[in-house]
């Protein structure tokens, strides 16, 4: 296992890393390609950031190898890593101006004055803070600060940049606004990104592919709407969006579908592709999939090729765009509904609390996950007990 | 201010468990008593320099209260202050003198005894300002060194009386040496309380001479020999009265220019000396940091408890006798008490129980019967020895011959002493 | 108090006033009092008067020029020493103590537990020549019979900086233990190796803290008396033990107290010295 696919620019083969008995990292290998812009997403604790401290060089791996271009960088430290690091809390020198903080690595180099110059003013201007050089970064604000954070890694050209939750501590108006900012620079200068983040919707937005992660080790890969139109785990389709899971059994196999039944019989087609023998499922069904329909006495199926599930309105809460319907089935599972307020306005004149109602989706937008994948409570308490090893 | 003379205390008894201890070797004289206890005895100092300065500009140099009445005569007050040096009286392990409950039973004075002397200088810094203003100093019967004596009795800062018929056991008892001495002529400020030897000591396990001279410590072609193992006295007076001694000239009689003989002989000595000491120079000898120094009589004394070998010599040239006096300073509201404690501890029974618990040498010759006769009483043999070798020791009780060999400090006027005090600082200080 | 509440702006100030007060009695008093005392003629005996005697400062300054010099050579040795032994020990305890940061620091601060003078003449015991070390050593013919170590200039420079060590520690460790850790991270990664990241980012923040720590130590170092007492001999006297010994033994107030004047100035020229080399050299960088 020597070297990488050319167009590999970081490669994790096997990775374990241990503090004392708590594994933070659990036998990891992953492939991230050039020019990507790759997440790392999952709950704290979860071995996320860890996992980019052993790219970067700041932990080194309890077992395993990690590859940066064709070369084995396993055992080497930060600074001779040709990968560098936007951290957390941007970790600016205090002591150092705007200039000399972005220059910093240049200076280790020995680049000429000359060209230090040019290209830190470059940089300065990338970030759109062209005129802040003589700063000290406690002048800044947070934003600004997090531009020349930016500014400080990239003038060195790495091979890989590594983003430990750099947006974390901005307000929200901001996190967007850089969220954009950082898809425009990648977009320019065309480096790897390597993005640590708890937060879903940033790595839903920003990345070409997600690693979820849970426990230490990869719970799915895949680009944002794989992993959110097919989840393959209970984990990520409770951490990526909302999601109705229903208990079931498989009954029939076909080759593009599959027919499970639900306790009370009913039936519900799901695509068959990703699923292995296993017969006790939960078929899911994201809210915004669900169609609400009155059930009148001649009940007739709306779509013969619809899947249909039958239950009481529980709650109704209007929030502008849609109507949000809380629905009970026959055996007690609560789904979630997200209704698109199309034809309707204000109060939906036709769905009380209590009303009996039809629940109708499309079998492809259906995904099935083995039944017995852990109980996620549990993995949750685990992790926040675990948050401070990360 | 107490503090730092027990910590120092403490140390020794951790090193000499079980010892009777010397008491005055702790805080004997102003030099490093005062060093040691360092921040504990500048306070008072500095709080004398500020004070000292409106006084002395408002009073000047005129003595005070022109009274030359002679005290005495009269009937005690009932009251006594007394100030002393610290662990310088008998004290039983509740620190209560049995010579002071004595005195008050046989006399009805209380006493209200005051280890307040640290060393001279600073005291002397305390209660200047009082005395100069003619006031009270609060204290009726102090315990001074001899020079002190002489400066004060100088400034007509002490209260005359007629020993004659004020302290007559001090006439019945007292050793001839003590009586009208160069510091106070015919004893008129002053009866003796303990005094001491200045001399020199020598531990043979270092030294292959016997020491017999001065010579031996100051002379280059010998103590080249013993480079850097040789002390000598950070007291202005107890070394360069000593020098004097080696130079055949008798202190009192020096001048400034015999001063500047001995500073020019000291600073000769100087590179082979290890170190100026005060009480510390006993350590010095215990631990072999030392091989031939000068020393203080009651140290070598306790000293020998542990190391029998150490010497003490009266150099051929002579020795310095320093006697700490009873004084009472003026405007004391008590003198008749004063006198009558003066007189009581010239009994010799009174004389021989202050010394078995002090060691230093005792005025009063007929103590030496008492203390043997309480060696023959003692109820345990360390007891009987213990105070069988106070007894027989020279260092408490020295031989006619050997008294005959020592000599006073010299009484220094101001002029005098401020020179002299330069003239040394350049030996001790560079 | 409607007084107060109608002149607000002036209840900061109040909270001056205790601190102010205090300086006032045992800082301003007492140092115009050296002053005036300075400037006195006379003797314990008859009394000190104000003459106004400003010669004494050159004359005070040219008599003790040797020992000035020396304490200020002495003061300069110790706070490198200082520098050079507390750094390492403030270091690994801020950046490598991990849980046993406290138990350091409190083993740091023991020896203040006893008193400074009884630790100094322990040393006496400890370091005599036929003691408990060097009379061992010299039995086993390691050392010389006549070797020694007190009395010499080097048992009082080892004393003052062993004695002033932790006034070392305790402000190096506090300026230490504020660098985050992830800034020599960041130094690493931009290419730094262990020596650049601490020489450019760890040293540079710790400066404060180098600098309040040189001065704890150059100060009380200048001024110190008791270990060249103890410890030292004619050879290593110090400017204190000529004031001391003026002040307490020859009673000689005027001169001790110019000397002392003398030593304050001294001490004061030379951190406006050091703070402008200092000030300069973090311009430089």
């Amino acid at each position: 296992m020597v070297g990488s696919a050319p167009n590999t620019d970081v490669r994790l083969d096997r990775v374990t890393k241990r503090f004392g008995d708590f594994t933070a990292v659990d036998d990891l290998s992953l492939e991230i390609r050039q020019g990507e812009f790759f997440s790392l997403l999952g709950p704290s604790g979860c071995g996320k950031t860890t996992t980019l401290r052993m790219i970067g060089g700041f932990e080194q791996v309890t077992a395993g190898s990690v590859f940066i271009g064709e070369r084995e960088v396993t055992g080497l430290p930060a600074f001779r890593r040709d990968a560098n690091t936007v951290f957390q809390s941007y970790a600016l020198f205090p002591h150092l101006d705007v200039f000399e903080n972005v220059a910093f690595g240049l200076r280790r180099r020995k680049v000429s004055t000359d060209d230090i110059r040019q290209q830190v003013e470059g940089m300065l201007k990338l970030v759109e803070l062209p005129d802040y050089g003589r700063r000290k970064p406690s002048q800044l604000s947070g934003g600004q600060q997090q531009r020349i954070a930016l500014a400080r890694a990239l003038v060195n050209h790495p091979r890989v940049l590594l983003l430990d939750e750099p947006l974390g501590a901005l307000d929200l108006k901001l996190r967007k606004q850089m969220q954009v900012e950082l898809k425009r620079i990648q977009g320019e200068i065309g480096i790897t990104f390597i993005f640590v983040t708890h937060d879903q919707d940033e790595a839903m937005t920003m990345s070409d592919r997600i690693a979820v992660m849970r426990n230490g080790r990869i719970e799915q890969l895949g680009t944002p709407e794989q992993l959110y139109e097919t989840p393959r785990t209970e984990f990520v389709a409770g951490f990526l969006g909302v999601s109705n899971l229903l208990d079931a059994e498989v009954a029939v196999r076909g080759e593009r579908f599959i027919e499970a039944h639900l306790s009370d019989g009913t039936r519900l087609r799901a695509p068959a592709d990703g699923l292995d023998g296993t017969r006790l499922v939960r078929i899911g069904v994201r809210p915004e999939k669900l169609r609400v329909l009155p059930v009148t006495d001649a009940a007739e199926p709306h779509d013969s090729d619809s899947n249909l599930l039958e239950g009481t309105v529980l709650d109704a809460s209007y929030i502008g765009v849609s109507t949000q319907y809380l629905v009970e089935t026959a055996d007690g599972t609560r789904l979630t509904v997200y209704a698109q307020n199309l034809e309707t306005s204000g109060a939906n004149e036709g769905l009380a609390d209590g009303q009996r109602v039809r629940l109708a989706w499309k079998p492809q937008h259906t995904f099935v996950i083995a039944r017995n994948t852990g109980d996620e409570g549990d993995d949750q308490a685990k992790e926040d007990e675990t948050k401070d090893h990360a | 201010m107490h503090d730092e003379s027990s910590i120092e205390r403490a140390i020794a008894r951790a090193l000499r468990p079980g010892r009777r201890l010397s008491r005055r070797r702790f805080l004997r004289d102003s030099g490093r008593g005062a060093i040691v206890a360092g921040s504990a005895l500048s306070l008072p100092a500095i709080l004398a320099a500020c004070g000292i300065g409106p006084a002395g500009s408002t009073a000047g140099s005129a003595a005070p209260s022109a009274s030359n009445k002679v005290v005495g005569g009269g009937e005690p007050a009932g009251t006594l202050n007394f100030a002393n040096w610290p662990l310088y009286i008998d004290q039983d392990d509740n620190g209560k003198s049995e010579t002071l409950r004595m005195f008050t039973e046989a006399t009805g004075i209380e006493v209200n005894y005051d280890e307040k002397i640290e060393d001279n200088q600073s005291f002397f810094g305390i209660i200047q300002p009082a005395l100069a203003a003619g006031e009270d100093t609060g204290y009726d019967l102090m315990v001074i060194t001899d020079w002190l004596v002489g400066n004060m009795l100088r400034l007509g800062f002490l209260e005359e009386f007629d020993v004659a018929t004020s302290v007559p056991n001090f006439v019945a008892n007292a050793a001839p040496k003590y009586h009208d001495p160069v510091y106070d002529p015919d004893n008129r400020h002053s009866v003796p309380w303990q005094s001491g030897l200045t001399a020199m000591a020598y531990n043979p396990a270092l030294v292959s001479e016997e020491i017999t001279s001065l010579k031996q410590l100051f002379d280059p072609a010998f103590i080249e020999k013993y480079s850097g193992k040789i002390g000598m006295f950070t007291e202005m007076r107890d070394t360069m009265n000593l020098t004097l001694l080696y130079l055949g000239v008798d202190p009192a009689k020096a001048t400034v220019a015999d001063a500047e003989r001995a500073r020019d002989v000291l600073m000769a000595q100087a590179p082979y000396v290890r170190g100026y000491y005060g009480n510390d120079f006993a350590q010095g000898l215990a631990d072999g940091s030392l091989a031939i120094t000068m020393a203080w009589s009651g140290d070598i004394f306790q000293l020998q408890f542990d190391n029998p070998d150490l010497k003490l010599v009266v150099p051929e040239e002579g020795a310095i006798l320093w006697v700490d006096n009873m004084t009472i300073p003026k405007g004391a509201q008590h003198p008749n008490d004063a006198l009558a404690m003066m007189d009581f501890v010239y009994q010799p029974e009174i004389a021989a129980q202050i010394t078995e618990y002090v060691n230093y040498i005792c005025p009063v010759p007929a103590a030496q019967e008492v203390i043997r006769q309480h060696a023959e009483e003692a109820d345990n043999q360390d007891d009987a020895d213990y105070l069988n070798a106070v007894a027989d020791s020279e260092l408490v009780f020295p031989s006619e011959d050997m008294l005959s060999r020592t000599y006073s400090y010299k009484v220094l006027d101001e002029d005098e002493e401020r020179q002299w005090n330069e003239l040394f600082g350049e030996v001790v200080q560079g | 108090m409607g007084w107060l509440r109608r002149h607000r702006s002036i209840i900061p100030y109040l909270f001056l006033l205790p601190g102010g007060l205090w300086l006032i009695v045992f800082f301003v008093l007492p140092l115009l009092t050296t002053l005036s005392v300075s400037l006195q003629e006379g003797s314990l005996g008859s009394g000190y008067r104000l003459t106004f005697n400003f010669a004494i400062f050159p004359e005070s300054i040219m008599r003790w020029n040797e020992q000035f010099v020396r304490s200020l050579q002495y003061g300069l040795i110790v706070t490198i020493l200082t520098m050079l032994i507390g750094y390492p020990m403030a270091y690994t305890i801020a950046f490598r103590g991990g849980r046993y940061k406290s138990a350091l620091l409190l083993l740091v601060i023991m020896p203040f537990f006893t008193s400074f003078i009884i630790r100094t003449i322990s040393w006496k015991f400890i370091l005599a020549d036929e003691g408990f070390v060097l009379g061992t050593l010299k039995d086993w013919g390691v050392l010389d019979p006549s070797f020694r170590l007190l009395a010499t200039p080097m048992a009082v420079i080892s004393g003052i900086t062993y004695n002033f060590l932790p006034f070392v520690v305790l402000p190096l460790y506090v300026a230490l233990e504020r660098i985050d850790p992830k800034l020599i991270e960041a130094a690493n990664d931009l290419y730094a190796t262990r020596r650049q990241a601490f020489l450019k980012v760890t040293l540079p923040l710790s400066m404060p803290g180098v600098f309040a720590a040189s001065l704890l130590s150059f100060i009380p170092a200048v001024g110190d008396y008791l270990n060249a007492e103890l410890l030292g001999s004619r050879q290593t006297t110090m400017i204190g033990n000529v004031i001391q010994r003026l002040f307490l033994v020859n009673n000689d107030y005027p001169q001790a107290s110019a000397l002392s004047l003398v030593l304050m100035v001294g001490i004061l020229v030379s951190i406006f010295i050091y703070m402008r080399v200092l000030r300069g050299q973090e311009l430089g960088t």
